[in-house]
């Protein structure tokens, strides 16, 4: 008797558009409302819609769709912004950090499953289209973050800093919310929507809720436009890496440029070396 | 929920204020950072949209010409048969005088004073035409009717009484 080969199941291949999508949807709308236009009842009603759709048509979605409610429920906890006072970094540090061990800790040690996963170490070497993609998001932040935050003013939702001790604590906290924003949206979020929609359908709803975190934040006026795109890509990116290393490292150059950025717009005579 | 930006652009279009008027008036901010915070491209921490919040509140008297409308509806809920202005005693902000019908019950003058607060959002003094009261009678020399369109004709001393 041969052994049979072992076919696993296409994820792509899953019917995109069925009732289990609209938990998916549900979810992705309450990021908008909650982050995105800031309406917190509204948010908090899709959130909870969102739960009962998927316990009626799926238990192990809606088993895995609390996992990511928890988070965003603690993040909408206290407020974004780049307040980078030491209580406020303190608060939100807290909530961010809560939101991800939560999720993490109950798939861990409830369900028992281990699905939401921080691979750091993966054994593997970047390949030179890996490297050459870093030098890449270098360009590209350049090219697009000064014009973005100066040309639409909105470099003034963070923190004028010219002070050494201000200036590390937004380097800390730029970098901070960097790691964080993989750690949630990429390692948790996309990789639970992933275990029940195709790859492009779990990243096109994470995007939403990521790039809604970031409006909260102070990506106002056509932001969207700059972050669903590299919200994408970073779901996109960890898809093909399967390295929570890599999509940091990009994350984080994206985030040095920004740093560099925030620091020339209120201090125009500093780094003088971008284009707007 | 109503976000600040809605916030500050309805404050200021009920102060009348344009955003280069507002800016000075709030200060430490210029009209290009009161357009992007109304259009809530940038967040003002607390304590700038509560400054700017303060100085987009309306004098007593401008609240009161574009309500004139408003308050005499609420005058002719509580019994009010006629309202004058007139400034207060000492040069400042202006004062309410009515007068109330027979019938009036005994809550229409603050019904009336708690409604007309309400409404403009700042206090104003309303006083009861009492032809006793000696500050009454002084307001009434300077005193003016409110009308609907716009009403600074000249008081009719006979008609205060």
């Amino acid at each position: 008797m041969t052994a049979q080969p072992v076919v696993l199941p296409d994820r792509d291949r899953r019917p995109a558009v069925s009732w289990r999508l609209l938990p998916g949807v549900l979810l992705s709308l309450s990021g908008v409302l909650l982050y995105g236009i800031g309406t917190d009842v509204g948010g908090y009603v899709a959130l909870a819609a969102s739960l009962i759709t998927a316990a009626v048509i799926d238990r192990r979605l809606f088993k895995d769709l609390v996992l990511i409610a928890a988070g965003m429920i603690i993040i909408s906890a206290v407020p974004l912004d780049s307040d980078i006072s030491i209580g406020h970094m303190a608060q939100m540090g807290s909530a961010l950090a809560l939101a991800v061990l939560v999720p993490y800790a109950v798939s861990r040690w409830v369900y028992r499953d281990h699905s939401v996963r921080f691979p750091v170490n993966t054994g593997q070497r970047w390949s030179r289209a890996e490297r050459l993609y870093l030098v890449f998001i270098v360009a590209l932040g350049y090219a697009i973050l000064p014009f973005y935050m100066i040309s639409t003013g909105v470099y003034q939702n963070w923190p004028n800093v010219s002070e050494p001790d201000a200036m590390i604590r937004l380097f800390i906290g730029v970098n901070a919310v960097g790691i964080w924003d993989e750690l949630f949206f990429v390692c948790t979020t996309f990789t639970l929507l992933r275990r029940h929609y195709p790859d492009w359908l779990a990243n096109v709803l994470q995007a939403f809720v990521f790039s809604s975190f970031l409006w909260e934040l102070g990506y106002h006026a056509w932001g969207p436009l700059l972050t669903y795109p590299f919200a994408l890509l970073q779901g996109y990116t960890f898809k093909r890496t399967k390295s929570l290393t890599y999509v940091v490292s990009v994350h984080l150059l994206f985030d040095l440029v920004l740093f560099l950025v925030l620091v020339h717009a209120h201090n125009r005579q500093w780094l003088d070396f971008f284009v707007y | 929920m109503i976000s600040i930006a809605q916030k500050l652009r309805a404050a200021r279009e009920r102060s009348g204020l344009t955003q280069e008027a507002l800016a000075a008036a709030a200060g430490g901010v210029n009209q290009a950072q009161i357009s992007l915070y109304e259009r809530g491209i940038v967040r003002p921490d607390d304590a700038v949209a509560e400054r700017i919040l303060r100085a987009a509140k309306p004098r007593p008297g401008v609240a009161l010409r574009r309500n004139t409308d408003r308050i005499l509806a609420i005058g002719s809920r509580h019994a009010v048969t006629r309202v004058l202005v007139a400034e207060a005693p000492d040069g400042g902000e202006p004062v309410l005088i009515v007068s109330l019908a027979p019938t009036a019950a005994p809550h229409d003058l603050s019904g009336f004073a708690v409604e007309v607060e309400d409404l403009l959002d700042v206090p104003i003094p309303v006083f009861l035409d009492e032809p006793g009261n000696a500050e009454v009678r002084e307001l009434l020399q300077r005193a003016t009717p409110l009308t609907e369109d716009g009403g600074d004709g000249p008081h009719d001393p006979r008609a205060a009484g």
